[in-house]
C-alpha cells in the first residue's frame, strides 16, 4: 500500500449487483440507526450520580408533548437529565458523525486510506484559534458560545483556506501539494499553539482540555449555534456523493467523463472542512473518530458514497457516545479525556477487523 | 582521577584511524572542561548519595546552629556541604521564596523566577523567566549562585551536574511537609532559630483554626475549582489536604489523581454548600458559575455563597499557609470567623 496521495489506492468499481444493492442499501442504515439509539439510551441511563434508568426515562418521556408522567425525584436528577447527560449524548452524537462523515469525504476526495478531517489543518488551526482566545483578555465562557469555540472555528477556517491557496497553482489542486502544505501549515501551527501553552502561566489546562478534546463543558447553547454548519456542510457533500463514486475511478477517467475534477474536489473538501471544524470548535480535537470509522463502514457496507457516507455518520455517532459514556463513568467522579478512549477502546476493534477482513478492503 | 585514566585508553585507539584524531582531541577537551566546570565551584562541595534518599528533609538539621559547613539535603536526597551561609541564593520556586523571607533570609536572595511575586521585596529581585517550571539555565549560570533552591526535579539534576549546590525541594503536599521544607531552608541558609519561631507560630495559628472546629464532625459539601473545565484539588493535594484539617467534605474525593478533572454531572450530583473559585482572575464568579447549564439549582448557587479564593495564598505551599487556611475557614465558616477576628496578627 503506498500513501503517496493521488495514487489510485482503492480499487474501481463502486457498482455492485443491481439485486442485492436494493437489499442490502435499506438494512445497514436502519442497523446503524437501532445501533445508534440503543448506544444513546445506555449512556442516558449511565453517569457519576446514581438515577435509577427507570426514572430517567419517566423524566425524559413527561417533557413529550401530551405526555405527563409523574416523577417525584431531587430538583437535581432533572438538571442533570437535561442540561449535562442529553446535552452531552446529543453533542458525541454530532460529533462523532460529523468527524467520521467528513472523513469518508476526504478519503473519497484523496482515495487514500491516511485521508482524515485534520488532513487539511482543522485541528492545529481550531487549536491554535482556542489557544489565543484562552491566553487573551477577551472574556472566555467555556460553557457558552464565547470566544474559544467561536475563534477554534476560525482558526479552522483560516488554516484551510491558507493550505488551499498555497497549495494552488493555476486551477489545478494536485492531491499531494494538498496534503503536504496540510502537514507543513500543521506543524506551524501547532508549534505556535506549544508555545502558548508553555508560556500561557495558568492558563495552561484549559488549552490542554481543548488538544484532548471532551463534552464536559458543553451546553445546548452552543449545540444549537453548531447545528445550521454541520447541516448545510452534510447537505452539500450529500449533494456529491455519486460524483465521490466516479471520481474513485482515475482522475482523468473522470473527467472524460465530464466530471469537473478541481471544483469538485474545492467543494466537497470546503463543505466537509466546515463540518470537521464546527465539530472541533464543539468538543475541541478528538482524534480517531475520522479516521477509523470510515474505514470500518466501508468494510462492512462496501464503497458506494450515497450508503456511506450516512452510514458512516451513523457508526460515528454510535462510537463517540460510547466512548463519551466510558470517559465519564470508568473512574467517576473523575474525568478520562475521551481522545484516550477513542483510541484505546477502537483501536484493537480496528486492527482486528484488518486482520479478518483483509487490508485489501481499504 | 578514575575519568582520566580511561580517557587515555580512548585516546590509545585513535592512531588505527587518523581522521579521528581531531574528534578525539575534540572530546578530550570536552571531558577536561567538565570536569573542570566541576570543580571549580569552591564554596561548596556536591556529593551525591543516593543511599541518603531515604533520609528526609528535617534530618539534615544539624544539632548545632549557625554554624558551617553544614551538609543538607533536599527531598532527592543528594546531600551537599555549604562552607559558609549562602549569600547569593537564587530561588525559583515561589513557595520556597515566601519562606526564605518568612525567616529573614531574604537578605541572602539574590534573584527568583518570574512567579514568585510575594513578598513585595522579592518583586524588586532580578527576575528570571520560566517555562515550563523551568528557569533559563544560562542566565541562572550567569549569576554564579552559591545555593539554588528548586521544585524542578531535571533543573536540580542539571544543576548538580554543573557543580551548583542545590536543593530540590518537592512541592509539599500537606501542612507539615511545609514545615519540614521551612527547617530544612532555615538549616540551609542558618536560619534554624527563625524557621523554627516561624514554624511554631504557624502552627498556633493553624491550631486556633482547627480548635474553632472541634464540635464539627460533617462540614459542609466543597467544590474547589480550579479552572472552568473542573480541574479541581483531591485530599492528596496541599489544597486537599487544608480542606481535609477545615473538615469539609471535598467533591473530589475518591478521585485518583491529586488534580483531577471531575465530570460534571458528580458535581451537580454532589451538591457542594460552598464553591470556592481559584480562577476568579480568569473571569469566574457567581453569575458565570449560574450561568453554567445544571449549576443553578445548586445549593452553593442558590445561598450565593461561591467564593473567589487568591490563588496564590491557597495553591501554593510557601510563607503564608496560616492566612491560607484561616482565609478557607472564613470562606467555608463564616459564622464562626467573623472577617473582624480572622484579621489577626
Amino acid at each position: 500500500m503506498t500513501s503517496v496521495p493521488g495514487a489510485s489506492v482503492m480499487p474501481a468499481a463502486p457498482a455492485l449487483p443491481r439485486g442485492r444493492r436494493r437489499i442490502s442499501q435499506l438494512t445497514p442504515v436502519t442497523f446503524g440507526a437501532l445501533l445508534l439509539l440503543a448506544i444513546a439510551a445506555l449512556a442516558l441511563t449511565q453517569g457519576a450520580a446514581a438515577i435509577p434508568a427507570r426514572t430517567t426515562f419517566a423524566l425524559l418521556v413527561d417533557r413529550l408533548p401530551l405526555i405527563a408522567v409523574h416523577t417525584d425525584v431531587p430538583a437535581s436528577w432533572e438538571r442533570i437529565v437535561f442540561d449535562i447527560r442529553l446535552p452531552r449524548v446529543v453533542a458525541a452524537g454530532l460529533v462523532g458523525a460529523a468527524l467520521s462523515y467528513s472523513g469518508s469525504a476526504y478519503q473519497g476526495v484523496f482515495r487514500n486510506p491516511l485521508a482524515e478531517p485534520y488532513l487539511l489543518g482543522v485541528a492545529s488551526g481550531a487549536a491554535l484559534g482556542a489557544a489565543i482566545a484562552i491566553v487573551s483578555p477577551l472574556e472566555s465562557s467555556t460553557y457558552g458560545v464565547g470566544w474559544v469555540p467561536a475563534l477554534a472555528f476560525v482558526g479552522a477556517g483560516v488554516a484551510v483556506v491558507l493550505v488551499y491557496l498555497f497549495a494552488r497553482s493555476g486551477s489545478v489542486v494536485n492531491n499531494a501539494t494538498l496534503i503536504l502544505a496540510g502537514v507543513a501549515l500543521s506543524a506551524v501551527f501547532s508549534s505556535v499553539t506549544s508555545f502558548l501553552l508553555l508560556t500561557g502561566g495558568g492558563a495552561t489546562r484549559p488549552i490542554l482540555s481543548f488538544l484532548f478534546g471532551g463534552f464536559n463543558t458543553v451546553s445546548w447553547a452552543r449545540i444549537v449555534f453548531a447545528l445550521p454548519y454541520l447541516a448545510v456542510g452534510a447537505a452539500v457533500v450529500a449533494i456529491y456523493a455519486r460524483v465521490l463514486n466516479v471520481l474513485q475511478l482515475d482522475e482523468e477517467q473522470a473527467a472524460q467523463l465530464g466530471v469537473d475534477v478541481a471544483r469538485v474536489k474545492l467543494i466537497v473538501l470546503a463543505a466537509a472542512s466546515l463540518v470537521a471544524a464546527t465539530a472541533v470548535a464543539l468538543a475541541g480535537v478528538i482524534g480517531f473518530v475520522g479516521l477509523i470509522v470510515p474505514h470500518v463502514t466501508r468494510m462492512l457496507a462496501g464503497r458506494d458514497h450515497r450508503r456511506l457516507l450516512p452510514l458512516s455518520a451513523l457508526f460515528g455517532a454510535s462510537f463517540l457516545i460510547a466512548a463519551d459514556l466510558l470517559s465519564r463513568t470508568v473512574i467517576a467522579p473523575q474525568e478520562i479525556p475521551v481522545g484516550i478512549v477513542t483510541a484505546i477502546a477502537g483501536g484493537p476493534f480496528f486492527l482486528y477487523l484488518l486482520r479478518t477482513r483483509g487490508a485489501d478492503r481499504l | 582521577m578514575q575519568e582520566a585514566q580511561h580517557l587515555s585508553i580512548t585516546l590509545d585507539f585513535s592512531y588505527f584511524r587518523p581522521l579521528r584524531r581531531p574528534a578525539a582531541a575534540f572530546t578530550a577537551l570536552l571531558v577536561l572542561g567538565v570536569l573542570l566546570v566541576a570543580c571549580g565551584s569552591d564554596s561548596a562541595v556536591v556529593t551525591a548519595s543516593p543511599t541518603a534518599a531515604a533520609s528526609s528533609a528535617a534530618t539534615g538539621t544539624p544539632a548545632a546552629p549557625a554554624e558551617f559547613p553544614r551538609t543538607v539535603s533536599g527531598s532527592d536526597g543528594v546531600a551537599i556541604t555549604l562552607l559558609a551561609p549562602p549569600q547569593r541564593i537564587v530561588s525559583v520556586s515561589p513557595g520556597a521564596t515566601e519562606v526564605l523571607f518568612a525567616i529573614g533570609a531574604g537578605s541572602q536572595v539574590a534573584a527568583v523566577d518570574r512567579y514568585s511575586n510575594y513578598p513585595a521585596a522579592a518583586q524588586a529581585l532580578p527576575q528570571l523567566d520560566t517555562y515550563l517550571d523551568t528557569a533559563d539555565p544560562e542566565k541562572l549560570l550567569a549569576l554564579s549562585p552559591d545555593l539554588l533552591v528548586t521544585s524542578t526535579a531535571e533543573q536540580a539534576e542539571q544543576f548538580h551536574g554543573l557543580g551548583v549546590p542545590t536543593l530540590f525541594l518537592a512541592i509539599p503536599t500537606t501542612i507539615e511537609g511545609v514545615y519540614d521544607e521551612v527547617r530544612l531552608l532555615g538549616s540551609a541558609t542558618g536560619h534554624d532559630g527563625d524557621a523554627e519561631q516561624f514554624v511554631a507560630e504557624t502552627q498556633r495559628r493553624v491550631d486556633a483554626v482547627i480548635q474553632r472546629l472541634s464540635d464539627v464532625t460533617d462540614g459542609p459539601v466543597v467544590f474547589f475549582e480550579l479552572d472552568n473545565t473542573l480541574y479541581t484539588a483531591a485530599p492528596g493535594s496541599f489544597i486537599g489536604n487544608m480542606l481535609s484539617l477545615l473538615k469539609v467534605q471535598n467533591v473530589a474525593e475518591g478521585a485518583r489523581s491529586p488534580y483531577p478533572q471531575l465530570t460534571a454531572e458528580a458535581v451537580i450530583a454532589a451538591n457542594p454548600e460552598v464553591i470556592l473559585l481559584a480562577d476568579g482572575a480568569y473571569g469566574e464568579s457567581l453569575e458565570t458559575v449560574a450561568a453554567r447549564p445544571g449549576w443553578s439549582s445548586m445549593s452553593a448557587v442558590a445561598a450565593g455563597r461561591v467564593i473567589a479564593v487568591d490563588p496564590d495564598l491557597t495553591n501554593r505551599p510557601g510563607g503564608r499557609i496560616a492566612e491560607a487556611i484561616e482565609l478557607l475557614a472564613q470562606a467555608i465558616y463564616p459564622d464562626r470567623f467573623p472577617p473582624a477576628s480572622s484579621a489577626q496578627r
